[in-house]
């Protein structure tokens, strides 16, 4: 794969990566720090891309890179230091309650219903087993469920 | 019930910011370009030569266990005992139009799990190829693109930034407001990003700025795609079944005669009746998979009878069942069938501010090595029916011989091992 479509790939699938990274970081500099330096490692290691797993690979890169970025910043966001926006939204509780998800099962949970991954890419994408993403991700409904205090249908 | 969309996780989060891109760009700039060159297959086609080699020795029974590959196809399989094939029904029913045939192939019911095998067939294999979106990542057969997302119908309502957002795009009109005041739509996605605004319009079209949606194009061999989709649900009145299955998943793949393989997998959370009607559901786009025009609808009734009586072992856990200081073991309960087992464990936890994600049970026999588990879930004393102790279950590797000591291990979900009990079978059992 050469340079510009590399380039290409990664710009199309930065939105996804962004947010992901976000719900990690929960800092847009930071998110933004480790968006950017995961398109260079993932450029330098891209043999390694398998046709069709592109968005698995690039996503493993950028949570590798925001874990970095956590333990290099010994930076933990606690939601109490998350600016709050004035409740004027139908979905503050939705935030909330995402927010108050233990990062493991928010990752798996947003991966799935905000972007769309199938269980295999995110198996592929964090390195465990499909039966431990369903194992995460009963959890993370059910936990959504429990923070939000109603029965939830995730579309 | 309430609906969250994707786009309500979506609105959660900040836009990119604009200069993200070229903040990349100029990261990548000074690189060397890669060399181009072919991928390495030579390993690849040997494991694959062997694994067919082991497949056709096999024979008959390796064809009827394809029902359990999902299972098996995995870092810690779930292998199926020597007699599981027997279990397995076969031929539960057909559909047909002009489009495809459907046939639900193999499918097994143990009392408590559900594994279903289908198979769907293009009726002119030479004109079209069947496609589902599990099917997406053969990036050797399909080119997939991201295109940009369109904004759905309707008005839409987010507070993604301070005073929050409103589209409106329906009956002709299209508007778009920041904070209470309409802004000026941007003519296409550059100006639409040099002015920060989260939608542009394109050909009369609205587009979100900042996100793309993964579409196929075709495929590489250039013939047509007709879309298809798949559920599997229990319909029964049974009110046992109320403990239906959690989120039937699925897997599909395309063979070598043009026909799609559709495998499912469903456990519930606790036994349920001698027999369960189920129903397959499929749709077919012949016009692609996001034209709904010419939907074809078509369903499979069948039912499934369990297959054995399982064999049920209470355990016993020594010292009390204490694991450290805060995790005690009330008592297990395993269920062993030809397929799988299932493994329910009661126990207490104080929970611990380091140990956020709480828990987890690991399964090992008597000799220290680790039990392959696979699905499961954890309901907490007040959650679920509300036991008061934490209930743990786990589809597991099955046991010809009813093992007469499972060891426990407590280890803190992404920490470290808490340590392990042993749990006895209880005597007379």
């Amino acid at each position: 794969m050469d340079k510009a479509t590399f380039e290409q790939l990664y710009r199309q699938m930065l939105p996804g990566l962004y947010r992901l990274a976000l719900s990690i970081l929960r800092h847009g500099a930071d998110a933004q720090d480790a968006v950017q330096q995961a398109a260079v490692k993932a450029y330098l290691a891209a043999e390694r891309i398998r046709p069709g797993g592109e968005r698995a690979y690039f996503t493993r890169i950028v949570v590798n890179e925001c874990r970095n970025i956590q333990r290099s910043r010994m930076r933990q966001t606690p939601v109490a230091e998350v600016p709050e926006r004035p409740a004027v939204g139908p979905n503050d509780d939705l935030r909330l309650a995402v927010e108050a998800l233990p990062e493991e099962l928010r990752l798996i949970l947003l991966m799935k219903y905000m972007e769309g991954y199938s269980e295999k890419e995110i198996a592929a994408a964090l390195e465990i087993s499909v039966p431990t993403v369903k194992n995460r991700l009963f959890k993370a409904r059910k936990a959504l469920r429990r923070e939000l205090r109603e029965e939830v249908e995730l579309a | 019930m309430r609906r969250v969309t994707r786009q309500d996780f979506r609105d959660l989060y900040e836009p990119v910011p604009k200069e993200l891109a070229d903040d990349i760009h100029a990261a990548l700039a000074p690189l060397p370009e890669r060399r181009q060159g072919k991928m390495k297959r030579k390993f690849t086609g040997l494991l694959i030569a062997a694994v067919l080699l082991a497949l056709s020795a096999a024979g008959i029974a390796a064809a009827k266990l394809n029902l359990f590959s999902d299972m098996t196809d995995s870092a810690n399989p779930i292998v199926p005992l020597e007699g599981a094939e027997n279990l397995i029904e076969t031929n539960l029913g057909s559909v047909e139009n002009e489009w495809a045939t459907v046939t639900v192939e193999q499918a097994a019911y143990d009392g408590q799990g559900v594994n279903v095998l289908a198979r769907i067939t293009p009726k002119r294999p030479e004109e079209y190829a069947l496609f589902n979106s599990w099917m997406m990542d053969r990036g050797d057969m399909y080119d997939v693109s991201w295109e940009p997302d369109e904004v759905e119908t309707g008005t839409q309502e987010s507070n993604i930034i301070e005073g929050g957002v409103k589209i409106v795009n329906e009956n002709g009109a299209q508007a778009y407001y920041e904070a209470g005041k309409e802004v000026a739509i941007p003519e296409g996605r550059e100006a639409a990003m040099a002015a920060g605004c989260m939608i542009y319009r394109e050909d009369g079209k609205l587009y979100y700025t900042y996100q793309d949606v993964i579409r196929v194009k075709g495929r590489k061999d250039g013939k047509r795609i007709v879309g298809f989709d798949m559920g599997l649900r229990s319909t029964s009145n049974d009110p046992a079944q109320d403990a239906s299955f959690d989120g039937i998943g699925g897997d599909a793949e395309e063979q070598s005669d043009g026909s799609v393989l559709v495998w499912f997998d469903g456990i519930a959370e606790r036994p349920l009746s001698d027999e369960i009607e189920l129903e397959l559901t499929v749709w077919i786009w012949p016009n692609g998979e996001e034209d709904p025009s010419g939907e074809v609808l078509e369903t499979i009734a069948f039912k499934l009878k369990k297959s054995e009586a399982e064999r049920v072992a209470r355990y016993v856990p020594e010292d009390g069942g204490m694991i450290g200081d805060h995790v005690k073991v009330r008592e297990v309960n395993v269920s062993f069938t030809k397929v799988r087992a299932y493994l329910t464990v009661d126990y207490d936890y104080e929970e611990q501010p380091d140990e956020v994600m709480g828990v987890w049970l690991h399964p090992y026999d008597g000799e220290g090595n680790p039990i392959h588990t696979g699905s499961g879930g954890c309901y907490g004393p007040d959650e679920g029916e509300q036991l008061g102790f934490y209930r743990q279950q786990d589809e597991m590797q099955s046991f010809d011989a009813i093992p007469d000591v499972i060891v426990l291990e407590a280890k803190v979900i992404d920490g470290d091992p808490l340590g392990r009990v042993a749990c006895r079978l209880a005597e007379g059992e």
